[in-house]
């Protein structure tokens, strides 16, 4: 049965019959959220394969390419095209072609075989398999493993640096912005770099863009006057500033300093430039040595590769073939007949040259978007690019001539009042210039119509707290804002305020970044609510960082400096606890350690530490022998060899909050470690060398995975990580940082929507427009640098830094615009009870603009009050809760979760041993000495028992040849005669084919042994064993019997105390005697007398052999085995057997 | 004849299970016959390249024959050179469809004439140019270029002699089965014809579920019907998948790691309830995958796993010490070795091969010895020497081992032949076997984990046994490379032929100690029977795993669905298909008597998500929901229902359905 899937209606519908209506053409939807462009997107795209797949397109998937920009949203484009395709063919949709089941099944299985759905960097990642070796590369490199690129950066820059011809300009640049300090001028040209590239801008264009901002700052060039002064300040900020601007030097001095600043800001742009363009050609050189690039690169290159203008061809070694080229492009083209671009206003230009290449003419292209969604702009995502589309229906370099654009304000998701409370905050803030009206689409806000019915609860509610200190601030947040906020959360999940038909969802808390989590999260145990973080970092959970700190010890765990730096390190609080009072200990670890010289070997390991300290101290010592196992094992071995033998998946130091979460975290940093190294091996060093760059900065590693999200109280997530889903009920919390925090006046270089600017040297004074506020960097008021500062209705500054102040802003209110849009049933606002100015007035602040929207100040204090807002349909009220929730919530258990066993210490070992094979010659030793014999066992060697010399007087050298070789030279000899069925004559003179077989036996195996000891081989066999045999009785039998099989596979399974095992038996000879008795026989060449355990070990092989016979033989009891020595002297035994001194020795097989 | 050669273990461990004897039976590879034919014919064993060596014969072709093979560079980029690899699995694919015959190869032209322009460039392209390198590569060639070949030369001989190469070989042979097969390449396929028409031999073949009935459809397309033929003498027998026999449970998990640890626990309550290890399999696509997280989770539980999978020898010790050693001796060969690089042998415990030291130094006299020396200099051999004795006050143990590594260093040829290969290294391996694995030994826990691999890899690496050995290898090899001046005489050079040899990992092999539980390949359970089997990775992408291949996938897609009767002439390689997956799924459930278990994984660490695999579809089996696997994995429940193990009480818990 197929899923439900809805009709499509309104501008779904036009958008999807103007698309499939169309041969070729750009098909644009603009649509608010919740409105169900993926769905939409989903449906056309899965239409357009059912139309290929019925006029007779072999593969139709193959010709279909589905991108978007996240992660989450890209992992449910094919299960989503996977439904509607299973709804075609169950006709539960209309389609304008049926699809039978057939057809339905192999489009799905092609799409899972696609790749090209997905993410667009998953996407291009494919395309550039094909391109990697054309621009340079050895092979496909690595993509995106941030800890490889961070450390290659530093290697760039660090060779760079060593260049005489660009050390002066670090020092240039040091000095200008970083007081000395390298990394900082790395991060600038780190930055650079990237918005260099993912802006594709050529090495004169970066110039010029650069210059460009210094000119827009200094319109006239650098003053002469005071006046000249004054003007440029009347055009950043007004006529009264420029009026009562007082300088603080003399005119003069001012006037020369300020013609200073921008000599010296164009020199280090110049500078910047300069090491920029080098620092991007070291790069792409060394990308190519090591094989590993970012995302962005991959963009690039493509872009470069298969792009038209010839200035960006990339540089290689070899010229680029054209038809090389041109195949390449024509083989990824045919993918994107048609291209479906989900959350299209998140392109970057790099993205969009990358795709415009592969793109044919002739293509089908549906965007679907929102320039408010658009919240990427800090990583170069263009919505103008979107908006330029919509409006121009210019796209992928080429104005396309059928250009259909659809645009709806439509939700599916959000109940009345929410769609009614985000049209009151945003009909203002994105018609708003200063706040949300950038680079969007140029037309109003258009009210948002729902189709969903309202509830008789409120939808809206709001957490009201008393504010208390700076806004934004850790203070706020902790004294103000928590604790009123988990007491709401507290109560409206105990007395079941959210409940509704979705009530096993977890309430979503969003915050718009991570500080403050741990506070709410803190408070919300406290009240026996369970959280689970969907926004942690892996790398700054102290899990890990513990077990990075170990890692780096374990370099060289013998170190005294290694130690001392261990248990110095932040992670390791634990090991500098001072003992508490009633403890009997006297010192931390630490001192201890500190006592003996941070020798580990020195330090006695009893009674000196708390049990769980010393489990760990034993488990390091432990770690620190095992060198030899780490410098070969791979990185993820040695990881899991410190969680195993730290216990740290028990979490005997109490890091992390529960059990699962403990698993969840040790998984995934295994889970990442062995997906970097691949079919490599990281060694220790470099292990290490990895998590040290992502301990510094988390945010470039990976997050824990959120898993079992559905079993908590409460999720938090980052507004980011929950962009393209959605949640039954939604708190948004931390929402009073002013949104200019952050913004490009705290930075050195921008590059912000249009804008690329670097900040004027920081070792030239300059120019306050205000007096007041100096020193701080978010009040001061410079003339030459962006501003964070109102000025009448606009910002301060220079019309391309003030640009770029309001993209920054921008940002910050799409931000809140997805927040809100996220809820379907609850949108839960912790927002302060008082409404204040300053930093949180509307146009500053998220706080100040929803107090003003909701109008809280005709809030009650506790209960339900009435805005009447516009909508769409009319004038309308809208609900809003305030602390509407019993202040003396009902205790909430903890849920009770079973605990994980792998979350308990591991049981003592289990598995006992028995030998998986066994064959007659390993019987009787290994049921005699188990454990002697075990390891030669698993080498498949052979189990010598003591044995005495061989007897002197056969006159055998044994220089090179053993015993064993002998044998099985005789071996192939005496097998000969049976086989080749020889007269008696000439098995005791070796004659014939004895003496073939000898030669050739002797060539096999004694090929390289000297001519004497060959010679006295030779002799033995020739004259000892083959007379002696022809003289037995067993020849004599085996003459008479037939059938006779040499070196027969004689094998059972046998029943070892309830563990069936095999044996592999080759007997000598099996034959059936003329009075049909079967025989089993054993030749054993023999140099010394057999004493009794020698005897013991062939009767048991002989055992094995006949009892493995009769499991074959459907009858009983008449096998004889009989065992035959040769050599030393002549004796031939017939066997009594019993079968139970076998199963006796049998059952000895095993470990005790 | 199986081609897999864990397949021949089955069959021999069906027959002991059956108590039947194998007096009658010859089991071998068809390679295995194909040389035998030829041998018997020629008095010695024919010499076939490896993938190695064939390798590095297509790149030398591919660098000195600039603009010969010019049409590949569309397909495969401007420096061939580096697409060598890719390269040779189109060779291999080219040959595998169509083997060396005209009219087959003009069938896989004409198909490619269907598809898209560039699909049908790229396809000619690959056809024209790797037929021309194929040409070449035999042309430079003493030896047998590949197992293709071999079966060509051999069903040659067959038809030449009319039958008379076979019966000189095999002439005690009745009748030949074909079994397990899942890929039935045109070579293989000629030789089996040549036997069934010139031989006049019976042969059948015993295909599998998935990939048989294409097989079995296109033999008559693909080997011609030739009047000599019997229609019956290439005759085969298919297997359908049935209905499993035995109730079937399927248990979702979030991740990977939660599945291990549900299949541990699951594990472990068939054990406690009484069943051995014996009566448990684990299986998956590719039981590599499930090596680490299983053993994990099972170690929770004090329980083992014998995974019959390859051994990674580059990450194993007498590997490393045999690597590191010649690095070092490579570099002072250049002149000055530094500190780092001069202790890592020492590191993986080197030790004398003769003499009265007999441990390795410890990691604490290393750190030790390496404060004492280190100041950031490299040296040689006596200037190290040197140093030492400026450093050290007195002759300590740890002094003696290094002083004793450096004057083995010196007395090393700096130059190597290929007898100094074994010579000097087996040695060392020898003493690693002496020295370091009886402490191993004694380390170990009772499971003797540490040990068996060690023990593995140290016989791997320098065995006395019959089989692959590392060392052994190496010293051949590098005397052809050296011979054909592809490798320099060195210890740089023998570091690159050992790594070369150690990334060919031997076949797969169970764990000799019968009381672990068996993880396999699924491709491994053929014939096969276990009571309880648990399957895991039963997810779309893992099991079945994607398609690929190096022809473009509109031709691999076009002769897999053999609409038109020129790609029904053509044989399909089992990576182009999920027919093969199916085989491998099909197995499994036959392998299991009492209970199936499948388990599955919904999103990897990235987050991605994973589908249900659409392999399941074809079983109905019973859902275990997330509660049911969490008690499952607790500290202190049972199985529940309806899984195998469960207690009746448990079966109030039944009813978890997602």
């Amino acid at each position: 049965m197929s899923e439900r899937i809805p009709q499509l209606e309104g501008a779904q519908a036009r958008i999807r019959e103007a698309f499939l209506g169309h041969e070729t053409g750009l098909f644009v939807l603009s649509c608010t959220a919740g409105f169900g462009k993926s769905t939409t997107a989903e449906r056309i795209a899965a239409e357009v394969l059912c139309t290929g797949a019925h006029a007779g397109t072999p593969h139709p998937e193959d010709r279909l390419a589905v991108v978007s920009f996240s992660r989450d949203d890209a992992a449910s484009i094919e299960p989503g095209l996977d439904t509607v395709l299973t709804a075609f063919a169950d006709e539960t949709v209309p389609t304008e072609r049926s699809l039978d089941d057939a057809t339905a099944n192999r489009l799905q299985r092609g799409l899972r075989q696609s790749d090209y759905i997905g993410t667009i960097d998953s996407v291009l990642r494919s395309v550039f398999e094909d391109v990697a070796t054309e621009v340079g590369f050895d092979e496909m490199p690595t993509v995106g493993n941030e800890a490889l690129l961070a450390s290659l950066r530093r290697d760039c820059l660090e060779e760079l640096r060593e260049n005489s011809e660009y050390a002066p300009l670090f020092e240039r640049l040091e000095g200008a912005y970083a007081d000395g300090d390298s990394t900082q001028v790395d991060d600038l040209l780190e930055a650079g770099r990237k918005a260099k590239r993912d802006r594709r801008l050529s090495e004169d264009a970066f110039s010029d863009q650069l210059t460009d901002t210094v000119d827009d700052v200094y319109p006239d060039g650098p003053p002469s006057t005071l006046t000249e002064i004054r003007d440029d300040i009347r055009r950043s900020y007004n006529e009264a500033a420029a009026d009562t601007f007082e300088p603080a030097e003399t005119p003069e001095a001012t006037v020369r300093r300020d013609q200073e600043c921008y000599e010296q800001w164009k020199s280090c742009i110049t500078a910047f430039t300069s090491l920029v363009i080098a620092y991007e050609r070291v790069y792409d050189s060394i990308c190519r040595d090591r094989g590993v690039v970012a995302h962005g690169d991959v963009a690039y290159w493509i872009a470069a590769f298969f792009g038209t203008d010839s200035e960006w061809r990339p540089a290689t070694d070899h010229a680029i073939d054209e038809e090389i080229r041109e195949r390449a492009r024509q083989r990824h083209a045919r993918h994107f007949d048609t291209l479906v671009i989900d959350e299209a206003q998140d392109i970057s230009v790099v993205q969009h040259d990358a795709l415009a290449a592969l793109v044919p003419d002739d293509a089908r292209v549906l965007l679907a978007g929102d320039t408010n969604q658009c919240i990427y702009g800090w990583r170069n995502a263009q919505p103008a690019l979107f908006a330029q589309v919509f409006e121009t229906g210019r796209y992928f370099h080429r104005d396309w001539t059928v250009h259909k654009r659809e645009q709806a304000a439509k939700t599916y998701r959000m109940r009345p009042d929410i769609t009614a409370a985000v049209d009151t905050v945003f009909s203002d803030v994105f018609t708003d210039p200063e706040r949300g009206a950038v680079e969007t689409l140029d037309t109003d806000y258009q009210l948002v119509t729902t189709d969903r019915d309202a509830s008789e609860t409120p939808s809206v509610q709001v957490a009201g707290y008393h504010a208390n200190g700076v806004p934004g601030s850790e203070q706020w947040f902790e004294t103000g804002e928590a604790d009123t906020l988990a007491t709401y959360l507290h109560s409206a999940i105990a007395t079941g305020e959210f409940a509704d038909q979705e009530s096993s969802e977890a309430v979503t808390v969003l915050f718009a970044r991570r500080s403050n989590m741990d506070t709410l999260e803190r408070k919300l145990q406290d009240r026996g609510l369970s959280v689970a973080n969907a926004s942690q970092q892996l790398f700054a959970t102290p899990l890990v960082e513990l077990v990075c700190a170990i890692v780096d010890w374990l370099v060289d765990p013998f170190d005294p400096e290694r130690t001392r730096a261990l248990f110095d390190d932040e992670a390791c609080a634990f090991l500098r606890a001072t003992p508490s009072e009633d403890s009997p200990l006297e010192n931390s670890p630490q001192e201890t350690f500190a006592k003996h010289g941070y020798q580990l070997e020195a330090v006695p390991d009893e009674n000196a530490f708390s049990p769980a300290v010393r489990a760990v101290i034993d488990g390091l010592r432990a770690l620190a022998t095992r060198q030899a196992r780490h410098a070969s094992d791979p990185g993820a071995l040695v990881l899991e060899d410190i969680i195993e033998t730290l216990e740290l998946a028990t979490d005997p130091l109490e890091l992390v909050e529960d059990n699962e979460h403990c698993l969840a975290i040790t998984d995934a940093l295994l889970d990442h470690v062995g997906e970097w190294e691949g079919t490599d091996r990281y060694t220790i060093e470099e292990l290490s060398a990895v998590f040290n760059e992502y301990r510094r900065e988390p945010k470039n590693g990976p997050p824990v995975p959120a898993l079992n999200t559905a079993d908590y109280d409460v999720v938090f997530r980052t507004i980011y990580n929950m962009k393209g889903d959605e949640a039954s009920t939604v708190c948004l919390a931390d929402l009073s940082k002013p949104v200019g925090a952050f913004g490009p006046h705290g930075q050195t270089f921008i590059a912000h929507g249009q804008t690329l600017a670097l900040a004027p040297p920081e070792t030239e004074a300059r120019i306050q427009v205000e007096r007041t506020g100096q020193g701080d960097r978010t009040e001061s008021t410079p003339l030459r640098w962006t501003a964070n500062r109102w000025v009448d209705d606009h910002l301060a500054g220079a019309p391309s830094l003030r640009a770029a102040g309001a993209a920054h802003r921008a940002d910050n209110w799409r931000l809140l615009y997805v927040a809100m849009t996220r809820a379907r049933n609850h949108l839960v606002l912790s927002l302060p009870r008082e409404r204040a100015g300053g930093a949180q007035a509307p146009r500053n602040s998220w706080v100040g603009t929803l107090h003003q929207a909701l109008e809280l100040e005709r809030a009650p204090p506790r209960g339900t009050y009435e805005r009447r807002v516009q909508r769409a349909d009319g004038e309308t009220t809208v609900t809003v809760g305030v602390n509407d929730v019993p202040l003396d919530p009902p205790t909430v258990r903890p849920p009770s979760r079973p605990v994980p066993r792998a979350a308990a210490p591991a049981a003592p070992v289990q598995t006992r041993r028995t030998p998986r094979f066994i064959s007659g010659s390993i019987l009787a030793p290994l049921a005699a000495e188990f454990d002697r014999y075990w390891l030669p066992y698993l080498q498949g060697r052979a189990l010598h028992t003591e044995r005495a010399e061989p007897d002197e007087t056969l006159e055998l050298p044994f220089d090179a040849v053993g015993p064993d070789c002998l044998g099985t030279i005789a071996h192939d000899v005496l097998t000969t005669a049976i086989r080749e069925d020889v007269a008696t004559e000439t098995l005791r003179r070796c004659t014939g084919p004895l003496q073939e077989a000898l030669g050739v036996s002797l060539a096999r195996r004694a090929g390289t042994v000297g001519a004497v000891e060959l010679e006295a081989i030779e002799k033995f066999v020739s004259d000892t064993l083959c007379p002696q045999f022809a003289t037995t009785e067993t020849w004599t039998r085996l003459r008479e019997s037939d059938p006779v099989f040499i070196e027969e596979a004689v094998d059972a399974l046998i029943d070892i105390g309830g563990t069936t095992i095999e044996t592999q038996n080759h007997v000598d000879i099996v034959s059936v005697a003329p009075d049909g008795t079967w025989h089993v026989d054993d030749l054993k060449i023999i140099l010394t007398m057999p004493d009794d355990t020698m005897h013991q070990r062939h009767n048991s092989q002989i055992a094995l052999y006949v009892w493995a016979l009769g499991q074959q033989l459907s009858h009983d009891g008449d096998i004889e085995g009989t065992r035959t020595y040769l050599g030393q002297e002549t004796q031939t035994h017939q066997l009594p057997l019993s079968d139970e001194a076998l199963r006796r020795q049998l059952g000895r097989l095993r470990s005790r | 004849m199986t081609p897999e050669q864990l397949h021949k273990r089955n069959l021999k461990v069906a027959l002991a299970r059956r108590s039947q004897p194998r007096s009658s039976l010859a089991l071998r590879t068809p390679v295995d016959v194909a040389r035998t034919v030829i041998a018997t014919q020629s008095d010695s064993a024919p010499s076939v390249l490896d993938r190695l060596d064939r390798t590095r014969r297509l790149k030398a072709i591919l660098s000195e024959s600039t603009g010969t093979y010019d049409e590949l560079k569309p397909v495969f980029g401007t420096d061939l050179t580096t697409a060598t690899e890719q390269i040779e699995v189109a060779r291999q694919e080219l040959r595998l469809i169509a083997g060396t015959d005209t009219a087959r190869l003009d069938a896989a032209r004409t198909v490619a004439e269907g598809l898209s322009a560039v699909a049908a460039a790229d396809t000619r392209a690959l056809i024209s140019g790797v037929q021309a390198l194929d040409t070449a590569l035999r042309e430079g060639a003493d030896d047998i270029i590949s197992e293709g070949v071999l079966f060509d030369k051999a069903a040659r001989k067959i038809r030449g002699t009319d039958g008379a190469a076979w019966t000189d070989a095999y002439g005690h042979i009745e009748r030949v089965a074909v079994a397990g097969i899942s890929t039935l390449g045109t070579p293989v396929l000629d030789f089996l014809d040549a036997l069934s028409v010139s031989a006049g031999i019976d042969v059948s073949l015993y295909l599998r579920a998935g990939t048989g009935p294409r097989i079995r459809e296109r033999l008559d397309s693909r080997v011609g019907v030739s009047a000599e033929r019997d229609s019956s003498s290439l005759s085969n027998t298919q297997w359908d998948i049935q209905t499993p026999t035995c109730p079937v449970t399927e248990l979702p998990a979030a991740t990977r790691h939660e599945e291990c640890r549900a299949v541990a626990a699951l594990v472990d309550g068939l054990l406690t309830d009484g069943n051995t290890a014996r009566d448990i399999a684990l299986v998956a696509r590719d039981a590599d995958e499930y090596e680490r997280p299983l053993t994990r989770a099972m170690s929770v539980y004090g329980r083992h796993l014998s995974v019959w999978s390859q051994l990674e020898l580059k990450r194993t010790l007498p590997y490393r010490l045999a690597v590191t050693t010649c690095e070092v001796l490579d570099t002072l060969s250049e002149g000055t070795v530094d500190i780092d690089q001069l202790f890592r042998p020492l590191t993986v415990h080197w030790t004398p091969p003769s003499g009265s030291i007999d441990a390795p130094l410890s990691a604490a006299d290393l750190s030790g010895l390496r404060r004492q020396l280190a100041d950031g200099e490299a040296r040689s051999v006596a200037s190290w020497l040197e140093h030492i004795r400026e450093k050290s006050g007195d002759t300590t143990a740890p002094i003696r081992h290094l002083v004793a590594f450096l004057n083995w260093c010196q007395n090393q040829p700096t130059r190597p032949d290929s007898e100094d290969v074994s010579s000097v290294l087996t040695p060392l391996i020898d003493a690693f076997d002496r020295n370091v694995l009886p402490p191993v030994v004694s380390n170990d826990g009772p499971d003797y984990t540490d040990v068996s691999r060690t023990a593995r890899a140290v016989e791997r690496v320098a065995g006395k046994t019959d089989g692959d050995h590392l060392i052994r290898e190496t010293g051949a090899k590098y005397d052809d490379w050296l011979e054909q001046g592809s490798v320099s005489p060195s210890w740089g050079g023998v570091r690159d032929v050992l790594d070369a040899l150690a990334t060919v990992r031997p076949g797969r092999r169970e764990h000799k100690n019968a009381e672990r539980i068996d993880v396999l390949d699924a491709t491994d359970t053929w014939l096969r029977s276990y009571p309880y089997v648990i399957a895991l990775g039963l997810v779309d992408g893992v099991w079945p795993q994607r398609t690929h291949g190096a022809f473009p996938a509109e031709f691999r897609a076009a002769v897999v669905t053999g609409d038109a009767p020129p790609a029904r002439r053509l044989g399909v390689r089992g990576a182009w298909t999920e027919d093969r997956e199916y085989d491998h799924f099909a197995d499994m459930v036959r392998t299991a008597s009492d209970h199936l278990v499948v388990t599955r994984f919904r999103e990897d660490v990235d987050g991605v998500s994973y589908q249900r695999s659409p392999l399941l579809d074809t079983l109905d089996p019973t859902l275990l929901g997330d509660d049911a696997r969490r008690r499952l994995c607790s500290e202190s429940s049972g199985v529940p229902a309806p899984l195998p193990g469960a207690t009746p009480e448990s079966d109030s818990h039944v009813g978890d359905r997602q």
